[in-house]
């Protein structure tokens, strides 16, 4: 039951990647913009030649279904081609930045929870208390404030006048951090190196911050509300009628049942996060996927494009699918279904 | 003349950097938060707010573009040969005065019409401490030149080099490059090209050769984590460089880090924080916010881009001569430059700038007339005709003064904001009517900026512009050695230019970088190159 259950959702994945995959592809080739004339620039000469000839190499010239035919192909055994501008195979290119993202993503992530839950609950509890009211006002401040504009805010503030954190990058040069994994902060934890930890953990603050504060936002006001519904049913009034302490009747028969909708909530906004990442990774100079493909949208680096929206639509459906089973671990109603 | 940085002496810059906020500084931060609201731009408010200073011998440089790749024949991005230029040396260089100086080459010689001889120096080491010969000269101009030379694919940089068809090393030091037609400035495009380690790239390949390069330049490779920071060092038995650019020896800095920082208000709170020494692109609005902080400075020079207002010959309003007039008559550029650029831009009377090759003296912007720029359009039977201009969001203010001028003087004129890869092949296909954009001219050569721009069907002729006289002056021009007749075609070419008025000309912004007065003995340069050699900081 259960395995028919993960591979019927395993399954129904493939054509949402192949949909994703046609669909920018189409995109992609139908809006104006040609690679190699952006590659040259405003700037200097170039014969009709040489043009049509980087085109050919490119394989441009070729029929738009051929194209489509053969990234496919060559994708389905793990070839994304050659970036036009870097000139390096794409898993390479994406392989180096990817890191970068998926640890702010996390660290993001890690921040939003651990704010965003004892908040919701305190919340919840003590509804129309000060905390409530705070967490309330907090929260609409959060989901308001463009990522952009928060982030270059918090620049001014800890970094220009407080010198408190770096503007950008990922790491100080110097602190001796050796690549294992591409994760800084958890290599710098697997070669002990406390200087590195430490300037990671810097770097990594002021674009985190920025980037869990909607997410944190949305994440209280979701346990909040499913808090003050859960707590209101006759088993919660059953678990206090038996003299369990509070403690335990809100932690372990209010939260689990509230978590149910939070974890939904959690897989889209994580998801959400990877396009949020390519604006706070553009105002703090973070050398992660989103900003690569912002700069790839703006060459039309086909094939780092494609590769890249790919990778967002496995992440995305994937977490979603994540979010399906642990639904259906969690929850007995739909286990039984 | 560029202006020079490093003329201030202030120097505390050992305090250290203040730990707690002020109530004073509060104040200051918290009218800064309120004017966020108010301010034009991100920039504008960074730029108000800052201080500090940098640390240690080395120096960090703000990019304003990311780097792709550090392999000197694989791109065509003028950030990314600035970085790579401090690790390659090339045959010949320029001064910072835009002066062609040898570099790597001794000498050199024009055999025949066809044919140049250089002579290589000698006893020049790689960083890998092999020494530069005749052979790596031949085998980095081969990679340009030769199809698919480099991993099977071609080099972006081939258009450069022009006619360049054979590179023959015919003695330990003494390469010969022939070409299939005339072509005078070679020494000019031989600056664009570094010379590459060839046993190198071949042992390690060029894919490995493009993320961890070994040239001959004054700083040698370190790091380089991608989209963050590239990290060079001192090589400390550098040949000594251009004996035209001295001071010759090693470099003075024992590191420098280029750091790309595309988005500009970050680029700034980079430079305030003290986190980059010199910053690129500081938009003009955001000049005098950085010179108002403490140690902080901003260094300009004159530019080698054009900016122009393109007007389509081939449609209509624009294909009639009367309505390119009235254009250029309806529009003053002064006030705007001043206004609108803080004053850094120059107006120009045709596509150079003043500084190129054979810039013509004579010539003049047409006089600003709003009622001869309506009677031609009454005349013309246009009068207040409706145009887009399209422009991109970089120079969307500029764009719009133009248009309130064009609106006043019989035009009805709608600004149109693109991003550049959308718009260009509109302008390719000739589409639009009416566009303000900008051609680079780092060669200073009219060839560089006039045959793409204004010979028939070129790549960068988005006017449409077609003139067979103008074409046969400009093939001319190209290939003949005399100086002097080349000066009078460009000449005539850019009297043509001016009487049939493809264009709206123009405008040549300066190039304006934000310095911490730290750095010693750095100026900007017109082509936007960073050579860090004669670098110091105090």
């Amino acid at each position: 039951m259960r395995l028919s259950f993960v591979s019927y959702r395993l399954v129904q994945l493939l054509p949402v990647l192949f949909g994703v995959a046609l669909l920018v592809f189409l995109m992609m080739h139908i809006t104006p913009g040609d690679p190699v004339e952006l590659m040259l620039g405003q700037a200097g000469h170039a014969t009709e030649e040489e043009i049509q000839a980087l085109r050919h190499e490119y394989g441009l010239d070729r029929p738009l279904h051929v194209q489509f035919v053969s990234f496919m192909g060559n994708a389905m055994r793990g070839d994304f081609g050659t970036s036009f501008v870097h000139k390096q195979p794409v898993s390479a290119v994406i392989a180096a930045r990817l890191p970068a993202t998926v640890e702010l993503t996390a660290f993001a992530l890690l921040l939003a929870v651990a704010i965003a839950l004892p908040l919701g609950i305190i919340s919840a509890v003590r509804q129309y208390s000060f905390v409530d009211k705070a967490g309330t006002l907090g929260a609409l401040v959060g989901i308001s404030m463009p990522g952009f504009w928060l982030g270059i805010v918090l620049i001014i503030i800890f970094a220009v006048k407080l010198h408190w954190l770096p503007v950008s990058g990922r790491v100080e040069y110097g602190v001796g951090l050796d690549h294992v994994t591409g994760f800084y902060i958890l290599d710098s934890i697997l070669t002990r190196n406390g200087a590195a930890f430490w300037s990671a953990l810097r770097h990594l603050a002021l674009p985190a911050i920025t980037l869990c504060a909607a997410m944190c936002a949305v994440s209280m006001r979701m346990v909040r509300s499913s808090m003050l519904e859960v707590i209101r049913q006759d088993y919660i009034l059953y678990a206090r009628a038996k003299g369990l302490p509070e403690s335990v009747v809100v932690l372990k028969h209010a939260l689990k049942n509230a978590m149910l909708p939070t974890i939904t909530i959690l897989a889209v906004q994580t998801g959400l996060l990877l396009s949020g990442n390519m604006i706070i990774e553009t105002v703090f100079s973070w050398p992660g996927v989103g900003r690569l493909a912002v700069g790839a949208i703006e060459a039309r680096n086909y094939p780092l494009i494609q590769a890249i929206v790919l990778l967002y639509a496995l992440v995305y459906t994937g977490l979603n699918f994540g979010a399906d089973v642990l639904y259906f671990v969690l929850n007995p109603r739909v286990r039984t279904r | 003349m560029p202006k020079r940085v490093g003329s201030k002496c202030e120097s505390d810059h050992s305090l250290p950097p203040q730990s707690r906020i002020s109530r004073r500084e509060f104040l200051s931060g918290a009218a800064g938060l309120a004017a966020l609201l108010t301010l034009p731009s991100a920039a504008s408010l960074v730029a108000g707010c800052g201080r500090r200073v940098g640390s240690g011998s080395g120096i960090t440089i703000g990019l304003d573009r990311p780097i792709t790749t550090l392999d000197p024949a694989m791109h065509r991005s003028r950030t990314v040969q600035a970085v790579v230029r401090n690790i390659f040396d090339g045959l010949v260089a320029r001064t910072n005065d835009m002066k062609v100086v040898p570099e790597l080459a001794e000498s050199w010689e024009v055999v025949d019409d066809n044919t140049w001889r250089f002579i290589i120096r000698s006893r020049v080491k790689f960083h890998d401490g092999s020494s530069l010969s005749a052979e790596d000269v031949k085998f980095s101009l081969d990679r340009i030149i030769t199809p698919a030379a480099v991993g099977g694919q071609s080099s972006p940089r081939k258009g450069l080099l022009g006619p360049v068809s054979e590179v023959e090393a015919t003695g330990e030091h003494e390469v010969v490059i022939r070409t299939s037609e005339p072509f005078p400035i070679l020494p000019d495009m031989l600056t664009f090209q570094e010379i590459v380690p060839a046993a190198y790239v071949r042992e390690v390949g060029d894919q490995e050769f493009a993320r961890s390069p070994v040239g001959s330049g004054p700083f040698r490779f370190v790091e380089w984590r991608q989209g963050e920071r590239i990290v060079l060092e001192r090589f400390p038995d550098y040949f000594g460089g251009c004996p035209g650019i001295p001071p010759l020896g090693p470099a003075h800095l024992a590191r420098v880090t280029f750091k790309p920082i595309p988005e500009v208000a970050t680029r700034i709170a980079s430079l305030l924080s003290g986190e980059a020494d010199i910053i690129q692109e500081v938009p003009s609005h955001s000049v005098r916010s950085i010179e108002k902080q403490a140690r902080m400075d901003v260094a300009a020079c004159p530019g080698t881009r054009t900016h122009y207002i393109g007007l389509n010959c081939t449609i209509p309003p624009f294909n009639d001569i009367r309505v390119r007039l009235a254009a250029n008559h309806a529009v003053d550029l002064r006030p705007i430059c001043d206004r609108v650029l803080g004053g850094y831009a120059k107006v120009i009377p045709g596509p150079l700038v003043p500084e190129a090759f054979s810039y013509h003296e004579g010539l003049a912007n047409y006089e600003f007339d709003r009622s001869k720029a309506k009677s031609l359009l009454r005349r013309a039977g246009q009068l207040n005709v409706r145009v887009e201009l399209d422009t991109e969001s970089s120079d969307k203010e500029l764009a719009e003064a133009l248009a309130a001028q064009l609106s006043k003087a019989g035009f009805d004129v709608r600004v149109r904001v693109w991003k550049w890869d959308l718009l260009q092949p509109l302008l390719a296909g000739l589409k639009r009517c009416m566009f303000l954009t900008h051609w680079g001219n780092a060669s200073l050569d009219p060839t560089d900026i006039l045959v793409p721009l204004f010979r028939t069907g070129e790549r960068g002729n988005f006017t449409g512009y077609s003139s067979k006289k103008v074409d046969a002056l400009l093939i001319s021009a190209n290939t003949t050695f005399d100086p002097d007749a080349r000066r009078d075609r460009f000449r005539q070419v850019q009297e043509i230019l001016h009487a049939e008025v493809p264009a709206i000309f123009g405008i040549a912004k300066q190039e304006i970088y934000g310095v911490n007065s730290r750095v010693r003995n750095w100026s900007p340069r017109p082509d936007g190159m960073l050579p860090m050699h004669d670098v110091s900081v105090s």
